[in-house]
């Protein structure tokens, strides 16, 4: 599959990669240059190989609260909040982002990999509630802007004055603007018509402050900012206890998965999700198994080199009572040491409240 | 692709070999540096050490993956590219210049003769 933005990536030369079935740009120029370009100024990300789901009708509100770990009554009309779908044993389906378009309709924006798993599973948790189920991965696309300038740069190409909260979106012409993200920076999620995707994005290019950055920076700079990646540190074996997602729950419902995730938190879970950086050199990579003295206590489900600390970064599950902020690891015979996550911080936080 | 230098001999896995008489220099082509990525760490084989041909001799540690470099050839490291200790990028900027990885012995010429010339390398990785 491509995105409307295939031509582009080509004519600028990226490194095309199969993701997901997808042909997406791993990078175009260097990972790290766009990786700390992205944190200086702002940068493009084409993300239309993420799954959008429209959930309407009259069952729609019961439904996603079913179904997700969201707080769906609370969730208002122009915002948007992260949250899980879990099976019934409390393992992650996935992790999503659900909208609040209108009083009945929702945007539910899932993983790449898991979007035919999410539809199959949804559908069929769907018969008792009144609700359509629409997938529009195709005929809306979603650009990312991401970094400190990306409030400027979109301001200054749209004309307009886009003052709105974090996980909070507007309604511009026919997007949707976001203001959400996958990195330590500000940033936006800009859903458009798939046919109007190239044109807004080369309109975007021709400010000087915006260049397209691909996949590669998109998943070192998550995992600066330690933010999970379905397939990597969350799937179906893993629960949102030992995923540290406990803040992504909201435990005054009923939900799907609430029952078995009772039972987790009240016997408590062995292994926990940590970070940890290189004390020399050394890179953890996905599946490394984690020593200390010896003794097998955790694996790595992500690792790379950092571009801003120019240094080995990963995280995996350790064994809980090895976990401790500064304990001394043993990654593939190099040292490395536990550190809290984020990795690093970012023009994030000033909007963030 | 056609940018792989003529005087050079190739392997299927991606190493290129300067042939200077009785000894050779050893690096990595530039589709291999462009599928890594940015090179970030060169783990440099060691000095009077033998490798067998086929035998692990360095490891490019890139952002989200790493490589390991085989020995094109039987041989005896004689000299490493120091350069790359603190700058890996140059197996980058110039995989057939100043990104060289190694000057080695040969210590079997036989092997020489299943190196692939340029063109029969590129017809490989196009």
């Amino acid at each position: 599959m491509e995105t409307p933005l295939i031509q582009l990536h080509k004519k600028l030369n990226a490194k095309i990669v199969d993701f997901h079935n997808w042909k997406m740009p791993l990078y175009y120029d260097s990972i790290i240059n766009e990786h700390l370009w992205t944190k200086e100024n702002a940068s493009i990300f084409d993300v239309s190989h993420m799954g959008r789901i429209l959930i309407n009708g009259k069952g729609s509100i019961d439904f996603l609260n079913y179904i997700t770990t969201i707080d769906i009554l609370n969730l208002q009309i122009g915002s948007a909040k992260y949250g899980l779908i879990l099976n019934e044993n409390a393992g992650i389906v996935d992790d999503l982002v659900v909208y609040r378009i209108d009083e009945l309709g929702f945007l539910l924006v899932v993983n790449a990999g898991t979007r035919n798993k999410d539809l199959e599973h949804i559908r069929r948790h769907s018969e008792e509630f009144d609700i359509k189920i629409e997938d529009i991965t195709f005929n809306i696309s979603q650009i990312a802007i991401q970094g400190p300038k990306s409030k400027s740069v979109l301001e200054e190409v749209l004309g307009i004055s886009i003052d709105i909260p974090y996980y909070c979106f507007v309604k511009h012409d026919d997007m949707i603007i976001s203001r959400t993200g996958y990195t330590t920076e500000d940033g936006f999620e800009v859903y458009i018509n798939s046919d109007r995707a190239l044109e807004f994005t080369e309109n975007l290019l021709k400010n000087p402050n915006i260049k397209m950055a691909g996949l590669g920076a998109r998943n070192t700079l998550r995992l600066e900012a330690g933010y999970c990646l379905y397939g990597n540190d969350i799937d179906e074996n893993i629960n949102p206890i030992s995923a540290r997602l406990r803040w992504t729950i909201y435990l005054d419902k009923n939900f799907l998965g609430k029952e078995r995730l009772l039972k987790i938190i009240e016997n408590g879970v062995n292994y926990v999700r940590v970070g940890f950086i290189a004390i020399d050199r050394g890179i953890p990579r996905e599946k490394d198994d984690i020593y200390i003295n010896e003794k097998k206590v955790g694996y790595v489900t992500s690792g790379a080199f950092s571009p801003t600390l120019k240094k080995g970064i990963g995280m995996g599950y350790m064994l809980k009572e090895y976990s401790k902020l500064d304990t001394e690891i043993l990654i593939n015979g190099n040292k490395f040491k536990v550190v809290r996550l984020p990795f690093v911080e970012g023009s994030l936080k000033n909007i963030k409240k | 692709m056609a940018n792989n230098p003529k005087d050079l001999k190739y392997t299927k896995d991606h190493e290129w070999v300067k042939i200077e008489g009785e000894y050779a220099i050893i690096g990595i082509t530039d589709y291999a540096q462009s599928q890594l990525g940015d090179i970030v760490y060169v783990e440099l084989p060691k000095v009077n050490q033998k490798y067998n041909k086929g035998e692990t001799i360095s490891t490019l540690e890139a952002v989200k993956t790493a490589a390991d470099v085989y020995a094109p050839i039987t041989c005896e490291v004689i000299e490493v590219n120091e350069i790359l200790k603190e700058h890996p990028e140059k197996v980058n900027q110039e995989p057939y210049g100043a990104g060289w990885i190694a000057k080695v012995k040969i210590l079997n010429k036989n092997e020489l003769n299943e190196l692939l010339n340029a063109e029969k390398y590129e017809n490989l990785i196009q």
